[in-house]
């Protein structure tokens, strides 16, 4: 069987594709040393192929202190930072009867009677989350008058908003490294005993005088999070379910499957009705009463899309365990004294093999599709309360974030592909194992 | 005059074929058949396709469950299956789990046996029974692809030795076999006969092979026994017209240029 | 039964491989074979030998593994291995036509008898098919169906193993070939209907005047078939003889261990048969020495270095040294 399939170009380069998705799945630091978890809020949504300087999102860095940084770089020597501030400050504003009532400059409670907004400074507004979205607002506003429309469409009347001034601060930051600890600290050849660094600002990071970034290849999604590193995380899990709940399903099927076919009659006839009528019922249905009932970890998960699969498995191992019956094989163990449940073991289900390997290939990608319908619908699991998230969960990010004239599209399209991928694969490898176990059966 | 080791009275075996739209179907297989199979005997069962031959042996051997008869072995009423009764089969392909070793199919009743035999007590029983059915122990390891026909139905007899059985039922045997292998089993199986003792039931559908291994042959047409005798008195005078027109339909065949 | 002396089909020096490089299998080695009009040539052997892939060969059947390594097969002046299958496609059923061993699986079992029958008639489109359907039905009362209406439209499903091999008979004299290859025709049935199914056969080629290349494993079938017989022993030629001389003259020690093997039902009554010990030679090795060596129990010493090829004595012939040396 196995000379067959890879005699055959189309699923040798199929089995070629999943293995390799599989073994970055498992192994990620492959391709990318990124995490899946470590959120970068300053660099959301940058596009596939880009990459950023490694930083966390403040950083306060004293002498004679240890640094971490964001990488592994134990034995660096020498740090440079080439950092750009924009000078900002925060301004709040009240509305009262459609009309600006106060400015308030929030560092110093300054209250300010109008908003200069001109000659290129960049206004945000911060969110209550922490988040920052642009506005825009040009020339000046004063107190007591009309806000732009934007701000009267909100519910709200308390707005905080950031402006950066024109004017750029350029500054190099350097500091030499013993040991993890800081030893000297130098803001454009001053020296300085610490000092506080937003990620934002910093334009590149020198370790030991080469440049270094985070390489992020199929870009980041809305809180920074390299998404290859997503995605690889994501397979793990998306596989990992689809993997064992064809265990589950395989061992309720063969051996339901097994009993009906050996034992027949009136057995048989019960069985079979009952798989019929379960075929009939929606899983989703099934998935959710079971987790409504039994409760919402992933391995009352493994167990639900499990029990939705055996129903195929149970049909096809009953109808082989059928051919098998009338072999003489069968009737010399019964001769010698096999009782039935030593026949279905002992022979009937080594000799199964060949088509319960082919319908589990073909019920992995099941599986995984079930999953991530599910998760996409909102209704999947986390793992043991990390934020992974399958490949289902991350088709769902990448359509909520989806801009109205195809924006940010990548955050979708790279786990669409790379599940579609897996799942075409896998398919197509069970479509090769029957083709070869007929051709096998055949000669 | 012993007592006969197997003994069939009246048996019947109905074929249902059940529906859950139409009536019940049923077919009678095997009607109201009695024989005797006398001890250190080889009895031959003869009949065409549909004769019930098979049906019958599958009943004795417990196999196949029959609507009414008794059959009794050694005096004792029998009801299922018994390891002093084994069968050999027709398909040598189809009677080998193509899964197990050789060795492993060998000892699988000896396995099921109450006896505590140990790894090397089995293992040596199958080297034994090997070189009784003439194949070399190298076999024990491999898998039955790697064998021949008639190789396949060596195994299934060494298989069927291995419960120091009393009654060897052979069912067709010979007849997928070429004729220079068939030849080897069935020396084979009129040696074994005399060294352990067997009473055969065999059963065929070919006179020739008949006349040379069996002591008595009972005919069988459409799950009826037409005609019941010794072999050659049997052959040379046949009483029945359909034993008449077997006998016919082979030995036309054979002239006198054949048999010189 | 005249014979005519001219052969309808000629082959020469036939060898067919199965398989590539080292794993080449020599199905069939240097045949040389004659069948001669109204003849009926039977071919022995047991499984392996080769005569399954020897009909199946003359026919252009075999498998796209099987190579035509080198050889004729000469009928009606064209060369059947080396002409095109638009020609092979005129010369089936037309002029050679093949009855396999197993007919219920050679009938389509959706399509009624009648049908199926009229399958052979597809090239022949001037014929009306009220016409093909008479003709359809005599061809049925011909192989001796007493209701061949009813039979017309049955499904396979529902006749016995003996109808449907006369029913492939049907379908195979439809065209009324020149040869009709019989591979094995009677092995699936009992042996009553095989006995009405040979004597059918015989009845056909004297009406027909057809050759007939039976092949089969039972020496006793041949015996009351055929005229010539062939014995075939991995992949090779081994015995060619007319029945009466082959019977009562054996010449090669196998085609006599193949008789003595078979136990007989008016002859003397034995009490251990004569068989042939070992098991038949590996296809894949090749070898100039008589491939019946490692079992013969005659050998001399010639058979051990001296490579052996058909010797002909009296249109008799042998691969054998013993009968070189006129043993």
């Amino acid at each position: 069987m196995m000379r067959f399939l890879f005699k055959n170009k189309f699923i040798s380069i199929n089995l070629f594709i999943l293995i390799a998705v599989m073994l970055l799945c498992f192994f990620p630091f492959i391709v990318t040393p990124n995490s899946p978890l470590e959120q970068h809020p300053w660099i959301s949504f940058l596009g596939p192929g880009s990459s950023a300087p490694p930083a966390y999102s403040t950083q306060q860095i004293k002498v004679d202190e240890s640094l971490v940084i964001p990488y592994d770089a134990l034995k660096a020597k020498a740090l440079e930072w080439k950092i750009e501030k924009r000078k900002s400050y925060d301004v709040r504003f009240v509305l009262r009867r459609q009309k600006i009532s106060q400015f308030i400059k929030i560092s110093g409670a300054e209250p300010l009677q109008e908003l200069n907004c001109e000659g290129g400074s960049v206004v945000y507004e911060v969110l209550e989350n922490g988040t920052m979205s642009k506005v825009s607002i040009s020339g000046h506003l004063k107190v007591g008058e009309k806000p732009p429309l934007y701000f009267i469409e909100q519910k709200r009347r308390v707005f905080v908003l950031r402006v950066f001034e024109k004017e750029i601060l350029k500054s190099v930051l350097k500091a030499s490294i013993e040991n993890s600890n800081v030893k000297t600290l130098k803001l454009n050849d001053e020296k300085i005993s610490s000092v506080t660094v937003r990620a934002e600002d910093i334009i590149s990071v020198k370790i030991d005088g080469k440049l270094v970034y985070q390489n992020y290849l199929f870009g980041t999604d809305s809180l920074g999070r390299c998404l290859l590193s997503r995605i690889l995380h994501g397979g793990r899990i998306s596989l990992s379910i689809g993997l064992a709940a064809t265990l589950v399903s395989v061992a309720i099927g063969v051996l339901v499957g097994s009993i009906a076919g050996y034992l027949g009659g009136k057995v048989d006839i019960w069985i079979m009705g009952a798989i019929d009528i379960l075929y009939a019922i929606p899983f989703i249905f099934l998935v959710i009463l079971f987790m409504v009932y039994f409760g919402n970890s992933i391995y009352i998960l493994f167990m639900a899309l499990g029990c939705v699969q055996w129903l195929t498995m149970a049909r096809i191992v009953r109808g082989h365990v059928m051919s098998l019956k009338s072999m003489n094989y069968i009737d010399a163990a019964r001769l010698n004294g096999c009782g039935t449940l030593k026949i279905i073991f002992n022979h009937l289900i080594p000799n199964s093999t060949g088509p319960i390997i082919i319908y589990a290939t073909l019920t992995v990608p099941a599986v995984i599709l079930e999953e991530s319908f599910l998760s996409f619908i909102g209704l999947g699991v986390q793992f043991e309360g990390q934020s992974l998230d399958s490949w289902g969960a991350l088709v769902n990010q990448g359509i909520s974030v989806l801009g109205s004239n195809g924006e940010r599209s990548w955050v979708l399209i790279f786990p669409a592909i790379i599940m579609g991928l897996t799942l075409l694969c896998l398919n197509n490898l069970g479509d090769g194992l029957r083709d070869a176990y007929a051709f096998e059966s055949k000669d | 005059m012993e007592n006969p080791i197997l003994s069939v009275y009246d048996l019947k075996v109905i074929f249902k074929k059940s529906s859950l739209l139409f009536k019940t179907q049923k077919k009678i297989a095997v009607n109201d058949v009695s024989f005797e199979l006398k001890y250190g005997e080889c009895l031959a069962i003869v009949g065409e396709s549909g004769s019930g031959k098979s049906t019958v042996a599958r009943s004795i051997s417990g196999l196949q469950s029959y609507e009414h008869g008794v059959i009794t072995f050694n005096g004792e009423r029998i009801d299922g299956i018994l390891p002093e009764i084994q069968m050999i089969f027709q398909d040598p392909h189809a009677s080998l789990d193509p899964r197990m070793t050789l060795l492993d199919s060998i000892c699988e009743p000896m396995a099921q046996l109450k006896t505590r035999m140990d790894e090397t007590e089995r293992t040596n029983l199958a080297e034994e029974l090997m070189s009784k059915v003439g194949l070399d122990n190298s076999y024990l390891k491999r898998y039955p692809h790697a064998l021949s026909g008639g190789q396949k139905q060596r195994i299934g007899i060494a298989r069927a030795l291995a419960s120091s059985p009393k009654v060897l039922i052979c069912d067709e045997p010979v007849s997928a076999l070429d004729v220079s292998i068939q030849a080897q089993v069935l020396n084979l199986l009129k040696s074994l006969q005399k060294e352990m003792d067997l009473s055969l039931l065999f059963i065929s559908h070919d006179l020739s092979v008949v006349r040379f291994i069996a002591d008595r042959v009972i005919v069988m047409q459409k799950g009826e026994v037409v005609e019941e005798g010794e072999t050659d008195e049997l052959i040379q005078n046949p009483e029945h017209i359909y034993t008449k027109k077997l006998i016919d339909s082979v030995s036309c065949m054979e002239s006198d240029t054949f048999l010189a | 039964m005249t014979i005519v002396e001219e052969p309808i089909l000629r082959i020469e020096k036939l060898s067919i491989n199965y398989g590539k490089n080292e794993k080449k299998v020599h199905a069939l080695r240097n045949i040389n074979l004659n069948i001669r009009k109204s003849e009926c040539l039977g071919i022995a052997g047991e499984s392996g030998c080769g005569k399954s892939t020897l009909a199946m060969s003359i026919m252009k059947l075999l498998p796209k593994t099987a190579h035509y390594s080198e050889g004729h097969a000469f009928f009606d002046n064209t060369d059947l291995m080396n002409c095109t299958e638009k020609k092979m496609r005129s010369i089936r059923l037309n002029k050679i036509a093949m009855v396999f061993q197993n007919p219920m699986s050679c009938l389509n079992p959706f399509k009624r008898i009648g049908k199926q029958l009229e399958e052979g008639f597809l090239h022949q489109p001037q014929m009306s098919s009220v016409d093909v359907k008479k003709e359809a039905i005599k061809l049925l009362s011909q192989v001796k169906f007493d209701e061949p209406n009813r039979i017309y439209k049955s499904y396979p499903h529902e006749l016995s193993g003996g109808m449907c091999q006369r029913v492939m008979i049907a379908m195979a004299i439809s065209q009324k070939p020149d040869l009709l290859i019989a591979d094995e025709p009677t092995t699936a049935l009992d042996v009553t209907t095989q006995k009405d199914v040979l004597e059918l056969l015989n009845e056909l080629r004297s009406v027909f005047k057809m050759s007939m290349l039976f092949i089969t494993h039972d020496l006793s079938v041949l015996n009351k078939m055929c005229d010539r017989i062939v014995v075939m022993y991995a992949g090779e030629v081994v015995e060619i003889a007319n029945k009466n001389k082959f019977f009562k003259n054996t010449k090669h020690p196998y085609s006599k261990s193949l008789i003595e093997a078979c136990p007989s039902l008016k002859g003397p009554k034995e009490s251990l048969l004569k068989a042939i010990p070992g098991t038949p030679p590996d296809l894949k090795s090749l070898s100039e020495l008589c491939s019946f060596l490692p079992r013969c129990d005659k050998k001399i010493p010639q058979c051990e270095n001296r490579a052996i090829g058909l010797v002909n004595k009296n249109n008799h012939s042998s691969r054998c040294h013993l009968s070189e040396e006129g043993i």
